[in-house]
């Protein structure tokens, strides 16, 4: 297991253009990249171009990673969530169907999968002070990379109301957040 | 600042990084990135703050092929193809034709496991070639040749033109030198091409779906 130390020291190397180092990078966080982008593009082959270009990028951007900036986790999961958003944006039908919402996990298992946030307890404590709707919107938006529009079909509530508890949420969390 | 802007800046880099800013709205914004320090700080705050809500999804080993890929489009590796074994190709265009049909009828399977579709040369307005591009069943298999004007802080990128007249495709990242095999996504209809167009771009491409550099040249694909 990389530890995040590793991963600078090895991004480090790779702006200096270490291919080995590299290819530890890519054997330490792929499988993770690779499922955050799948959770958000749900295609085998998009999710495979996602990590490619997120790659690539990493390759050509190692420099412009800063400590001050983050962990080399945030740095390279925003990379891939970002891809995959962007890619979902293009494809004419981004819209999802009722199967993918088939697929989308129900509210209440939403719920309890964030008792796994074992790394980041302020994290889970501020999830935990919003209201469970509002905790559920936020999930489905980062996570699972779903629209406004899609949150409201999934949870049948009304779009104005998603958009108000996603407002309002991230307003609290951030208050929370700097405690 | 004034309280309100402030405000304004956290709610936008909010809405950025959870993905629920879409459209065009989310092109605008990574452009006042580039600009504004304030909302890039704001945006690494949620970045680094939520990024752990992924964890409740487990972690998924991607295919092989993906790594092969990427070392193929970085040109860490000589793709299986080796088309620098004809630089004797370099030259006219119809010879450069006669030629790749004579290697194809004289090839073997294990030399050319799948057929050349179309070819297309890139060439500089001295008419010196820059990139020899073979179309194979699911990849480009592309040669950097000639003079190419090496850009450390920019990559050249290869684009399709669609026949009827909509936006170009995005094929992939040209070597600056050596060979690499781009793969053709099953998205791409490559039946009605108008033309294919070179730009220069940042360097990992174009941050749009276009073009975003000049485009330097255009040529078309050849069937064989």
């Amino acid at each position: 297991m990389t530890t995040p130390k590793g991963l600078e020291r090895d991004l480090h190397y790779i702006a200096l253009g270490d291919t080995a180092a590299f290819r530890r990078l890519y054997e330490a966080t792929s499988a993770k990249l690779y499922s955050v982008s799948l959770t958000i593009v749900r295609r085998t082959d998009w999710a495979e171009e996602t990590l490619q270009d997120a790659f690539i990028k990493v390759w050509h951007s190692a420099g412009d990673y800063s400590v001050t900036k983050g962990s080399v986790m945030s740095w390279l999961i925003s990379i891939v969530r970002y891809r995959s958003i962007d890619l979902l944006r293009k494809r004419a039908n981004q819209e999802l169907s009722s199967t993918d919402f088939d697929d989308l996990p129900a509210p209440e298992v939403l719920d309890a999968s964030l008792d796994k946030l074992t790394q980041s307890r302020q994290l889970q404590v501020c999830m935990d002070e919003l209201q469970p709707t509002t905790r559920q919107c936020i999930q489905l938006a980062f996570v699972f990379g779903l629209s406004h529009q899609e949150v409201s079909e999934h949870l049948s509530e009304a779009l104005g109301s998603v958009k108000s508890w996603i407002r309002r949420g991230l307003d609290s969390l951030k208050r929370c957040l700097q405690r | 600042m004034n309280y309100q802007s402030t405000e304004l800046q956290h709610q936008l880099a909010a809405r950025y990084v959870v993905g629920s800013m879409r459209g065009s709205a989310r092109k605008r914004f990574q452009r006042l990135l580039m600009d504004f320090p304030k909302l890039r700080e704001e945006v690494a705050f949620w970045e680094e703050h939520l990024y752990e809500l992924t964890d409740v999804i487990a972690p998924q080993q991607p295919n092989d092929r993906v790594w092969q890929r990427i070392e193929e489009r970085l040109g860490f590796v000589r793709t299986k193809q080796k088309l620098a074994k004809w630089p004797w190709l370099i030259g006219a265009f119809a010879s450069l034709l006669l030629l790749v049909n004579v290697v194809l009828l004289t090839s073997t399977d294990s030399v050319v496991p799948t057929p050349i579709d179309r070819v297309a040369v890139i060439q500089n307005a001295e008419a010196r070639t820059l990139w020899l591009i073979e179309q194979r069943e699911q990849t480009f298999e592309v040669a950097a040749i000639g003079a190419i004007e090496q850009v450390p802080d920019q990559d050249y990128q290869l684009w399709m033109l669609p026949a009827d007249g909509t936006a170009p495709i995005s094929l992939g990242l040209l070597p600056k030198q050596g060979e690499v095999s781009l793969p053709i996504s099953s998205r791409i209809n490559l039946t009605e091409v108008a033309a294919l167009a070179v730009s220069r771009e940042p360097l990992g491409g174009s941050p749009e779906s276009i073009p975003t550099g000049p485009v330097l040249y255009t040529t078309d694909l050849i069937i064989l």
